[in-house]
């Protein structure tokens, strides 16, 4: 039998395996929960020990089969300029300051270091040190979405109209993130991550609109699935909101795995983008709310839409019960 | 050249359009063709910005168009508003309005914000991440007599019905009324909580406002 890793390092490649693999990935689509991360003081978004030794609690807890960091869409923005709020086990950390007001301001942030600047190290030492416990689990590195690192450093009311006013500015600037993205993806996974997760929350098609989302997100997500599987990784997308308006544009997005919120039809998705491994969609409200019986069945029905991954549909609340959680994964994996 | 009865359809077209500059100078142009100032916001401007309020529900415009075309507006109404008569020039009603504590999800306050000055209140915007004692004390402060609280968190809710509780424990309850929105929230739970209304989005949140204000 598959192994959880060769399971969905096969699924990604495109390969047909025994059974869906279960995962949540991390980064916004974090695991963890209120109850988990209590167990471990405040420090586990900035303490590579207690990173990982949380991510390693969060599996074990849920069931899911991957370990994920780190939890949060804070870690780029902070390196670039922006003041953020640690958070605790009960709040996520959120930017409380832009580093940035203009375009010009942000081509001209000086280049992180993945040594020193912020919890950048945090993060690749937290994925060394899970992979000398991960035997037979894959770790899912994770980077925040360009549009959404471009708005945790500027505000995104004044990035959204640059968006209308100043197109090449708005350009250049995604370029540059996207460097920075891909460099930071290249150090997680040359610590050990096996599989590197993209979401871009503030990117969806409810809140920009297909042309858009058509200019300034596929480009981006394009190069950057690209550049992860050069790196030698498996690449996984997250398109949040109803991406009913922007499906047909990832028949463009080659070699990545594309996860949908709960409102979008993995069905429908599935015969307009016949091409990609699907991951998705449990509602994360479902999730929080229901009965291990109702997580149940709709695990059920899930993975009878044709999902080679199934997953919460998007970023789940801290408060959400574990006995959910696990209910999911239990389904999936024949428990 | 322009004529009265097209000037404030173009204003409108101008907003629509987002283009800011025309906006500005058809407002100059309607004050030279003797348009009163007050008509020319109302019939012309905020006229325009309805349209988009409507055409963004309606998926034709997203969020950059419908900021741009807010910027649009108000370059025209910064030109016609030192016109108004002093007795349009009314204080207008405030509403503090913000995301409550640990949340920085703020995209849909902004746009509950813009849809609110649309429809001529004054907005005293705290941000994200507000705690609860700064709603009701800039409401006390700025004399504001609503109050806007936005999550988008479920985590983040039990916040909200805090305000409620300041507001009652200051004595100072009924000299309010507690507007909430936000993806989780609902009717039912601005009830339970003793919010005294909730809409679902921007357009909503203004006639909403609108109706809360009627009830003092
Ligand atoms: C964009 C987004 C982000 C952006 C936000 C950028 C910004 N500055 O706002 C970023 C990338 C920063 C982000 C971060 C996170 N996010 Co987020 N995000 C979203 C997303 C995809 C869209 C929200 C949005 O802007 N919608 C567009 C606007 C226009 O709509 P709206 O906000 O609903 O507003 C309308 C109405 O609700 C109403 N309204 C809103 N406010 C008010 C107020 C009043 C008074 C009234 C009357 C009406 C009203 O009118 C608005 C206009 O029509 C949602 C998913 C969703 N389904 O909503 C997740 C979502 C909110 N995020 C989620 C999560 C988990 C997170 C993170 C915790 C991830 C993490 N692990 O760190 C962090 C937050 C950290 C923190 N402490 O806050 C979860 C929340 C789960 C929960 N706990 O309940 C959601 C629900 C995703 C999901 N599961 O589906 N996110």
């Amino acid at each position: 039998m598959l192994n959880e890793k060769e399971r969905l390092l096969a699924i990604l490649q495109g390969e047909d395996v025994d059974r869906p693999a279960v995962i949540c990935p991390g980064g916004m689509m974090s695991a963890a929960t209120t109850k988990v991360l209590e167990k471990f003081g405040d420090r586990f978004h900035s303490d590579p020990g207690l990173m990982a030794e949380a991510a390693l609690a969060i599996r074990q807890t849920t069931g899911f089969e991957n370990l994920g960091v780190p939890f949060c869409l804070t870690v780029e923005a902070e390196v670039l300029g922006s003041r953020v709020d640690p958070g605790d086990a009960s709040v996520e950390p959120l930017v409380t300051e832009y580093g940035a007001a203009t375009l010009d301001e942000m081509l001209n942030l000086p280049a992180p270091s993945f040594q020193r600047d912020g919890r950048l190290s945090i993060v690749t030492d937290a994925i060394g040190l899970l992979a000398e416990k991960s035997e037979g689990t894959p770790i899912i590195g994770n980077i925040t979405g360009p549009i959404s690192l471009a708005t945790s450093i500027m505000d995104p009311m004044i990035f959204f109209r640059l968006m209308g006013k100043e197109k090449q500015g708005v350009h250049r600037v995604l370029d540059r993130l996207i460097d920075f993205l891909v460099l930071f993806a290249r150090e997680q996974i040359r610590a050990g991550a096996h599989v590197i997760s993209i979401a871009d929350p503030s990117a969806t098609g409810d809140i920009l609109g297909p042309a858009n989302f058509r200019a300034f997100v596929v480009p981006g997500l394009n190069r950057l699935a690209a550049e992860i599987r050069r790196a030698g990784a498996g690449c996984i997308i997250h398109v949040c909101g109803r991406a009913g308006t922007i499906v047909d544009e990832f028949n463009d997005i080659g070699s990545a795995a594309l996860s949908f919120d709960s409102v979008v039809s993995m069905k429908k998705v599935r015969d307009r983008v016949p091409g990609p491994p699907l991951m998705g969609n449990l509602s994360t409200h479902m999730l929080h709310t229901n009965t291990p019986e109702k997580i149940n069945r709709a695990t059920r029905r899930n993975m009878e839409s044709g999902v080679e991954i199934v997953s919460p549909a998007c970023g789940i609340s801290l408060s959400t019960p574990h006995e959910n959680l696990r209910a999911m994964t239990d389904t999936v994996k024949g428990l | 050249m322009h004529k009265k009865e097209t000037v404030l359809a173009d204003m409108a077209r101008a907003v629509v359009d987002m283009d800011e500059t025309a906006a500005a100078k058809l407002a100059e142009t309607s004050i030279e063709l003797g348009v009163d100032a007050y008509t020319g916001i109302n019939d012309g401007l905020v006229k325009g910005m309805n349209i988009v309020g409507e055409k963004y529900d309606n998926e034709e415009y997203f969020i950059p168009e419908l900021l741009l075309c807010s910027d649009a507006m108000t370059a025209g109404i910064d030109v016609l508003r030192p016109h108004l008569p002093v007795k349009e020039q009314k204080v207008k009603e405030k509403i503090v309005i913000g995301v409550i504590q640990g949340d920085t999800h703020d995209i849909g306050k902004n746009l509950v914000k813009i849809m609110l000055e649309t429809s001529g209140f004054e907005v005293v915007d705290l941000g994200r991440d507000v705690a609860p004692q700064k709603f009701v004390d800039t409401a006390v402060e700025v004399n504001a007599r609503l109050i806007g609280l936005s999550t988008l968190m479920t985590t983040t809710m039990g916040k909200m019905e805090e305000v409620i509780r300041l507001l009652e424990d200051q004595g100072i309850r009924d000299r309010f009324r507690v507007m909430v929105g936000g993806e989780p929230v609902s009717k039912g739970f601005a009830d339970r909580i003793g919010a005294d209304a909730y809409a679902l989005n921007g357009t909503e949140a203004a006639k909403t406002a609108l109706e809360l204000v009627a009830t003092f």
